[in-house]
């Protein structure tokens, strides 16, 4: 296998106004589970579509297992699995159905049973794919990229939609591909998703990538503070809260802070005064430790979902 | 091949699982030509309704009248008559599509040996059958001149058709059939299942697979003609009922037309 699995250059891409990616650089090493993390409209489908072949780029260079696309388009798709954002399937074709139909596109193909095994859906094997329920199609979407025995697989949102039960589903099947170590390149706007399955995060927004690490670094780097979230009843004190001991940091999302403190049992000291003295009542408190979603905050001023 | 194969089944399987498509790919075209077969196919002919107005009280008019009754073209009349106002008013009406006029002094200008003035009125709004009617109508008053002038047939046409093999009955069918497979197959069995295909994104993910667009293209084809030569069975069966049904007097009138009319 090639040094890396993807290698994605400079890459630009543009639909009217909007700059869909806008210099996107990055890697993927093999055997590495890479996300492309970010809210709608960060970039991540139109770079993931870029690599795919599905779009051309109005700039940049692209390898995909050392190959780029054109004329060696087709060795490329033989040797990668992917899921898109939007899976369309024949609706009256049963799972196993649409399992083989895939297999015979490949030129080596794992045996239909053992895909559907892998994916959870031995029981929904002759079940039509218009009856499936939101999870088990994503859960089949990802079976169909599986299907090849592929070098590199690509999965654009796969838990997206999806109800917690089934994510879950689509996480297992995830972890069973990092287990087997395969190299995975996928986008999500889920901070949980990327934080647990992830070797490496590339957070994207307005189409380019802001930070580039592992999700432990990333957090590392961007903050040594422990966050405090509450719920304040009343008219919050901003300033005092701002002003509390050892809090570098306050975000206010719909009337509710949450205070970064690099020494928590200083902050709650001063916290505690302010509520004997009467400035502030709060109900709902949690102390926890920063994740991805406080650092794209920190990078981009907004959180992802928002 | 393979592929080819396995798309060709992924389409048929799409088709015959989908009752919607199945009644409009097959069905429905039967029920159509059955449907117009009904509305347009009562008769082979066109039956011309010519208004005769007899101003002449004489003898030749008379005779023109009775000529006309039992003339070979009759069948393909539809004979009115009346006073002049009244056949022009269903000449305006559409009731009648050409109106004769035999003038007053007919049998006494034939008598003196002096050629008479028949008026023939038409609606040119009505160009099909005002020619038509016309043509008939020059076609009987010439053969009303050679009768009254008792003048021999000189030039005698026989007609003989050239036909370079048997006309077989599949040969009757199939233009008519295919017709209409094309059209159906153009509207319902080719364009909307891709549509659909496109819309659903499922061309979208089949091109992140190694298959090539003529593999595709292929399989569609391959599979669109198998749709057609289904639709020609459908239609060549229900052919088959309808004739055999007429043939062995089963059924009424109604079932002879279908044979007739919607088969051709």
């Amino acid at each position: 296998m090639n040094q890396t699995a993807v290698e994605v250059c400079d890459l630009h891409k543009r639909y009217g106004d909007t700059m869909a990616a806008d210099g996107v650089t990055f890697a993927v090493a093999p055997g590495e589970i890479l996300s492309l993390l970010g809210p709608n409209g960060a970039g991540k489908t139109t770079t993931v579509e870029c690599i795919l072949g599905l779009r051309q780029p109005d700039a940049g260079r692209i390898t995909v297992l050392g190959m780029e696309h054109g004329a060696r388009s087709r060795e490329i798709k033989a040797r990668i699995g992917a899921q898109l954002q939007t899976t369309g399937l024949y609706p009256r074709l049963t799972v196993r159905e649409l399992v083989d139909l895939f297999a015979c596109f490949f030129p080596r193909a794992r045996p239909a049973d053992e895909v559907i095994e892998q994916v959870g859906l031995q029981e929904k094997a002759k079940t039509p794919s218009k009856d499936l329920s939101g999870g088990q199609r994503q859960r089949l979407a990802v079976a169909l990229a599986l299907v090849n025995y592929p070098d590199l697989i690509f999965l654009d949102e796969p838990t997206t939609g999806l109800d917690p039960q089934a994510r879950r589903g689509v996480w297992d099947v995830l972890r069973e591909l990092k287990r087997a170590g395969k190299t995975v390149l996928f986008t999500t706007h889920y901070m949980e998703e990327a934080e647990q399955l992830c070797d490496r995060v590339a957070v994207m927004d307005y189409g380019q990538i802001i930070a580039l690490d592992t999700p432990e670094a990333l957090i590392n780097q961007h903050f040594q503070e422990t966050a405090i979230e509450f719920v304040v009843l009343g008219e919050p004190p901003r300033e005092r809260l701002a002003a509390l001991p050892s809090v570098t940091q306050m975000l206010f999302e719909d009337g509710h802070p949450t205070l970064y403190s690099t020494d928590v049992p200083r902050t709650m000291a001063g916290l505690f005064e302010l509520v004997t003295a009467g400035a502030l009542a709060f109900k709902d408190m949690t102390v926890r430790q920063a994740t991805l979603e406080d650092v794209f905050l920190k990078l981009t001023g907004r959180r992802i979902r928002a | 091949m393979k592929e080819i194969k396995a798309l060709y089944l992924t389409n048929a399987r799409e088709f015959l699982r989908d009752r919607m498509t199945v009644f409009l790919v097959l069905l429905l075209p039967v029920a159509f030509a059955v449907f117009f077969g009904l509305i347009f196919g009562s008769g082979s002919g066109f039956t011309l309704q010519l208004g005769i107005v007899n101003e002449d009280g004489g003898l030749a008019g008379a005779r023109f009248l009775v000529s006309l009754e039992t003339s070979e073209t009759e069948k393909m009349l539809g004979l009115h008559t009346g006073a002049r106002t009244e056949m022009l008013e269903a000449l305006n009406k559409g009731e009648v599509s050409v109106v004769i006029v035999l003038p007053q002094d007919l049998t006494a200008s034939l008598a003196a040996g002096e050629p008479a003035t028949i008026e023939v009125f038409y609606d040119p709004a009505r160009p099909t059958s005002a020619g038509v009617g016309l043509g008939l109508v020059r076609n009987l008053l010439s053969e009303a001149n050679l009768a009254l002038s008792d003048s021999p047939r000189l030039l005698v046409v026989e007609e003989k058709s050239v036909q370079t093999h048997p006309l077989r009955a599949i040969d009757f069918h199939v233009p008519g059939l295919l017709g209409i497979a094309l059209l159906w197959l153009g509207l319902f069995g080719t364009a909307m299942p891709l549509v659909q295909q496109r819309e659903g994104q499922v061309l979208r993910r089949l091109s992140v697979t190694p298959l090539t667009p003529t593999t595709l293209l292929a399989a569609q084809v391959a599979w669109r003609v198998t749709v057609g030569l289904l639709q020609e069975v459908v239609q060549l069966w229900k052919s088959t009922i309808s004739c055999t049904l007429q043939s062995r007097g089963l059924t009424d009138a109604r079932c002879g037309l279908l044979c007739y009319t919607v088969d051709r």
